[in-house]
């Protein structure tokens, strides 16, 4: 039976997950499900990719919860492991090629499909965005990956500006100054589609 | 104050990171900088349009992630820790179950209980006293054998101190190797 919401510490909840109370991952996955969804919605650029990944990243995180440093925050061990997987998907997509459903009628071989890589969002993701989030995810998408990467963490994330350091490594201060450049291009962006 | 410091402190206004005695700064400078005050304004739409384009989460998603879980390695290293003292313990109690209902007490099911019981505890009891006492003889016979040892020969003694000292050593290179490793280690497991 699941447990009611507790004000336990996410450390806490690990540890009591680790003491044999599996219901308690429940309270965890639900306390980051939105973030986690978000933030890779955000990398992968597609939605229904993002709640499977997401889905595999709590089942990864269960499998080592033991291996979970409990100096470290749980949310900083979540969001490596989701970047880690977003990563990965995003690297194997480079690899996926799509037909165009073109021929090549003078080629030698009778005329096989050309292909090119599958970059852009799905179709089904274009159909629920809004004219309003196309354009913000245009801009976000047009960002240098190191920006788009912090800006993501932050407002999908919603990671604080020290466990964006943590999960990537880099002084506060660079995080805030990344952050900083990161709504000034961002800015710019939306105002010259405006 | 740098005008620029004052854009970047709106920066980190806009996140709620921006400290108390910055925000009163910020706010006197608001005062008299119009551009600060459009800058305000276009950070805080900024931050709203990103939060407007977060998409739902899927109804039900919690629970096809709980259903999706499969038993982790640690699950079963920790059933396994139970269940050999699990095992002796039921053993032991339906043992003293049966010893007091063969004794034939004859005072009822609650009276074969509590004799039951009390005969765990009479078990664990006499346990307990025979590891010490096993323990305390342990060591002694140990201490003995190597005072006899030393007495052999004044070389004992001093390859007793060379062998302590060794150890020593041993230890000492041990823990501090272990506490530069964990200075080095840069990050929990990521996967």
């Amino acid at each position: 039976m699941p447990h009611e919401p507790s004000a336990m510490t996410d450390e806490e909840l690990v540890r009591s997950v680790l003491a044999g109370d599996r219901e308690r991952f429940e309270e965890l996955v639900e306390r980051y499900q939105a973030r986690l969804i978000n933030y890779l919605h955000r990398l992968v650029r597609d939605v229904d990719e993002a709640h499977d990944l997401a889905q595999e990243v709590f089942v990864r995180v269960y499998q080592a919860l033991d291996r979970f440093d409990p100096q470290y925050r749980f949310s900083t061990w979540l969001f490596r492991v989701a970047q880690n997987a977003a990563i990965d998907v995003i690297r194997k997509r480079r690899f996926r090629l799509v037909p165009l459903g073109r021929t090549d009628p003078d080629a030698p071989d009778g005329g096989r499909e050309l292909e090119v890589p599958d970059l852009g969002p799905s179709a089904q993701d274009r159909l629920e965005g809004s004219e309003r989030d196309v354009r913000v995810r245009a801009a976000i998408d047009g960002l240098p990956w190191e920006y788009r990467e912090l800006i993501v963490m932050r407002h999908y994330g919603e990671l604080a500006y020290d466990e964006i350091a943590r999960t990537k490594g880099m002084p506060l201060g660079t995080v805030k100054n990344k952050l900083f450049r990161a709504r000034q291009l961002l800015k710019a962006a939306l105002a010259s589609e405006a | 104050m740098e005008h620029e410091t004052f854009r970047e402190w709106l920066d980190l206004e806009v996140d709620g990171a921006l400290g108390e005695a910055e925000q009163v700064q910020l706010e006197e400078h608001l005062v008299s900088c119009s551009g600060c005050r459009d800058e305000r304004r276009q950070l805080a739409l900024l931050a709203g349009r990103l939060a407007a384009s977060r998409v739902p989460v899927r109804e039900g998603f919690a629970t096809a992630v709980m259903d999706a879980l499969e038993p982790a390695p640690w699950e079963s290293r920790l059933a396994r820790a139970w269940a050999w003292p699990l095992a002796l313990f039921v053993t032991l109690v339906a043992a003293a179950a049966l010893v007091s209902g063969a004794a034939g007490t004859g005072s009822g099911a609650a009276g074969s209980w509590w004799s039951a019981l009390a005969a765990v505890a009479g078990l664990f009891g006499a346990g307990l006293v025979a590891g010490s006492g096993l323990a305390v003889a342990t060591w002694t016979g140990v201490g003995a054998a190597v005072v006899e040892w030393l007495g052999r020969s004044p070389a004992n003694w001093v390859a007793a101190g060379v062998l302590v000292l060794a150890l020593d050593l041993l230890a000492l290179r041990l823990v501090r190797s272990g506490g530069r490793e964990a200075a080095r280690r840069p990050a929990p497991p990521p996967r």
